[in-house]
């Protein structure tokens, strides 16, 4: 019983069949993706101006509160000269518009999302849910990722503001498309001032400058050219300071307060000047440092930020100073990653006030006070990427959202004092990790002190490759809180996890207070 | 491997009838044949058992369909090694067609089931692979990245994917030799009618 030539043809349709199709599917499916701009139409480094983003005004006040109303919206904007490139903003703005408050005074925020149903590329229902990171928000209105708002709903988020001054972020943390939503525009600076903040002669006003730094690559169409890197990371050749390449900004010869915000969805950096000048740095994610600490050169990861100063007096009119980025290891480089912006100082005549950096900032911050004593206990956290899907603890959101919610990776009672131990064993990538609701200090870093960069009160730290970081944290707040990576990449697939600080009533449930469908029936 | 029409007339007088008893005591070309199925079951099998944990990891009944295939192969493939009695020789072949034309479909078209949709049907939310069903999420939330295949229901083809047809189809040539003559030319015309088909679905939906 053998086959006949005839036979042989039979069977050789079918297996041609089957082995051809499903090889030409992959293929055609691999040729459909984007195509990435060249890099001789990107604009040269230096060429455009620096901008500042709008501040957010409210839209109405009372005796104790600040309203504000906020459209997540499309918009056109032409990021790279002479090309369109399709993005989301908050209020239609990338990055979206500054809000400023004062220590004390509650923010209601009505975030409505009027996005398209779908993504124009990535097709995706961009559901969203706001994270103000650094704020102590009761779990219903801290983003929580599985609390989502679809598009044509919105929800009002209540910020109480009681913490110390500081530079937070406002930031898409929806659901499975964190990183896209950002890197389509989801995010801003949100300040906070409080009266030592104030009273500080620190640079202020004009001279206090937001800085969103985030890198994106774009195709040849215009649009964002998407690549998470079998989701490792997305990493853009174009480095983006408030939405603009490389811009240049005119400085006069004084001192300068920047807000360094990473708003990065993936990538990390190592700032120094070209000049070779130091820089002060005053300010970490969760407020002022006990004192200032000068650097040449410093590591940020994304979502931390850092409040520096750079001083432009000593410098003659028409030098240009370049702030440059020496890549930490593990990131995906390209011709021109390593510039970030330009200052061009000038002879303007300027205010002289507050063009200080005192010897002291805040001594009395209570994280900066705590001691690994006052710790009741310690936990670990391992990072680790297993089967495919980046975990912590080996759980990952899907872990959660199984449970119904329930799974916690630690549960401190309320005013509990902890030691959390933060460890990456791995060598090939590093994890910038968030844990919602509180301020820490790192105690330190492979057993040695932490950086002088980190010498101040944080809620996002780099945990860099074959680092084991210890943190140190008061849990002051109630209910379930998220911890990440904060590479969104990761985030999204699947590095995220959560603790619930035990209160023995009154615990808010993060899902408890869910959004509403459009049209505006309540006025804010 | 293959015989001619002259030789396979010869052989055919020289056997006995493959309809009755063990393939492998019908004489030595259909005994070569059914070693060498064997031999293509069993690399079949031991992929399908390879690739059964990442299977698992991503949803459980994937995870004991596959063990389930690789299972049915590697007793095939002992079955044929030491004579597989002829009567079962068509379900072996109907099998064997079926699991490659899930892999077809898996390939080319996606499947109609899939973990996430298995995931949201109790309500509690979606894995992060696939279309993604949430809680009081409208649509599907999972970005497909253009290229990446990410998100999507149709699988990429791999290394072991192309090692595992392959050795399907080369058992499926094998099995379908070791018919009878009159099953062989039904069973021959069929798939021939399938492999037409998938080729005229292939150029319908590429050429318009």
């Amino acid at each position: 019983m053998s086959l006949s030539r005839r036979d042989l043809m039979k069977l050789g349709v079918v297996g041609g069949a089957a082995l051809a199709l499903p090889l030409e599917r992959t293929v055609s499916a691999r040729s459909s993706a984007q195509t990435r701009l060249a890099s001789g139409r990107l604009p040269r480094p230096f060429t455009l101006p620096f901008r500042v983003p709008e501040t957010l005004r409210p839209y109405r006040t009372d005796a104790t509160t600040d309203f504000y109303k906020v459209y997540m919206k499309p918009l056109q904007a032409e990021v790279v000269p002479g090309l369109r490139t399709p993005l989301w903003g908050y209020n239609g703005l990338v990055p979206g518009p500054t809000v400023r408050v004062s220590q004390g005074r509650r923010t209601v925020m009505r975030q409505v999302n009027t996005l398209p149903g779908k993504h124009p590329v990535l097709n995706y229902t961009p559901w969203t849910s706001v994270h103000l990171h650094g704020s102590p928000s009761l779990p219903q209105f801290d983003g929580y990722a599985s609390d989502i708002t679809n598009p044509g709903q919105y929800k009002d988020y209540v910020y109480p503001n009681t913490q110390t001054a500081r530079t937070l972020w406002y930031h898409d943390h929806g659901l499975h498309h964190t990183a896209e939503n950002v890197l389509m525009g989801l995010a801003a600076q949100y300040q906070l001032v409080d009266p030592l903040e104030r009273s500080l002669p620190i640079p202020k006003g004009e001279f206090d400058v937001p800085l969103l730094v985030s890198d994106a690559m774009f195709a040849s169409d215009g649009s964002l050219f998407f690549d998470n890197h079998d989701e490792s990371g997305m990493y853009g050749d174009v480095i983006l300071v408030n939405g603009v390449p490389w811009p240049t900004m005119k400085v006069k010869r004084r001192r300068y307060r920047f807000r360094i915000l990473n708003a990065s969805v993936s990538r990390s950096y190592q700032w120094s000047l070209d000049s070779g000048d130091p820089m002060t740095v005053i300010a970490t994610d969760a407020g002022l440092m006990p004192r200032p600490q000068s650097v040449s050169r410093f590591r940020h990861g994304a979502a931390e930020r850092y409040e520096v100063v750079i001083d432009f007096s000593k410098l003659p009119v028409g030098r240009r100073v370049v702030l440059r980025n020496s890549s930490p290891k593990n990131n995906v480089d390209y011709a021109e990653t390593n510039k970030v912006m330009a200052f061009d100082v000038v002879a303007d005549d300027f205010d002289r006030a507050n063009n200080s950096v005192p010897d002291v900032l805040n001594p009395t911050n209570p994280t900066m006070l705590l001691k690994a004593e006052d710790a009741v206990r310690t936990r670990r956290l391992d990072l680790v990427r297993k089967h495919g899907k980046w975990t912590i603890n080996g759980h990952t959101w899907d872990d959660v959202v199984k449970s119904r919610f329930s799974l916690v990776e630690a549960n401190p009672r309320e005013g509990d004092v902890e030691i959390w131990e933060i460890r990456n064993s791995s060598g090939g990538w590093f994890h910038p990790v968030h844990i919602h609701l509180i301020d820490f200090r790192i105690l330190d870093r492979n057993g040695k002190p932490p950086m002088p960069h980190e010498l101040g009160p944080k809620d996002t730290v780099y945990v860099g490759e074959n680092e084991t970081v210890r943190v140190l944290a008061r849990f002051e707040g109630r209910g379930k809180y998220m911890i990440h990576c904060h590479n969104l990449v990761h985030e999204d697939h699947d590095m995220m996890s959560q603790f619930e600080v035990l209160a023995d009533h009154d615990v808010s449930d993060p899902l408890g207070d869910p959004c509403k469908s459009l049209p505006e029936i309540d006025d804010l | 491997m293959f015989t001619t029409a002259s030789t396979r007339t010869s052989a055919s007088t020289s056997g006995t009838d493959p309809g009755t008893g063990p393939v492998a005591s019908a004489g030595p070309v259909l005994a070569d044949h059914a070693r060498s199925a064997a031999a293509l079951c069993c690399v079949a099998g031991f992929v399908h058992l390879a690739v059964a944990p990442e299977h698992f990891e991503e949803w459980a009944p994937a995870g004991f369909f596959f063990i389930a295939v690789a299972a049915g192969q590697l007793w095939l493939a002992q079955a044929l090694w030491r004579g597989l009695h002829a009567r079962l020789v068509p379900a072996a072949v109907l099998v064997t067609s079926g699991l490659v034309a899930l892999y077809v479909a898996s390939r080319t078209i996606g499947l109609p089931f899939h973990s996430d949709e298995a995931v949201g049907l109790d309500g509690l939310g979606g894995s992060h692979h696939g279309g993604a069903q949430v809680p009081g999420g409208q649509g599907n939330g999972m970005p497909v990245i253009p290229g990446s295949g990410a998100g999507a229901t149709v699988e990429r083809v791999g290394v072991l994917d192309l090692v595992c047809v392959v050795a399907e189809l080369g058992a499926l040539a094998l099995l379908v030799g070791m018919l009878p003559a009159t099953q062989r030319r039904s069973v021959g015309n069929l798939l021939l009618a399938v492999g037409v088909c998938g080729w005229v679905a292939w150029g319908l939906v590429r050429f318009t």
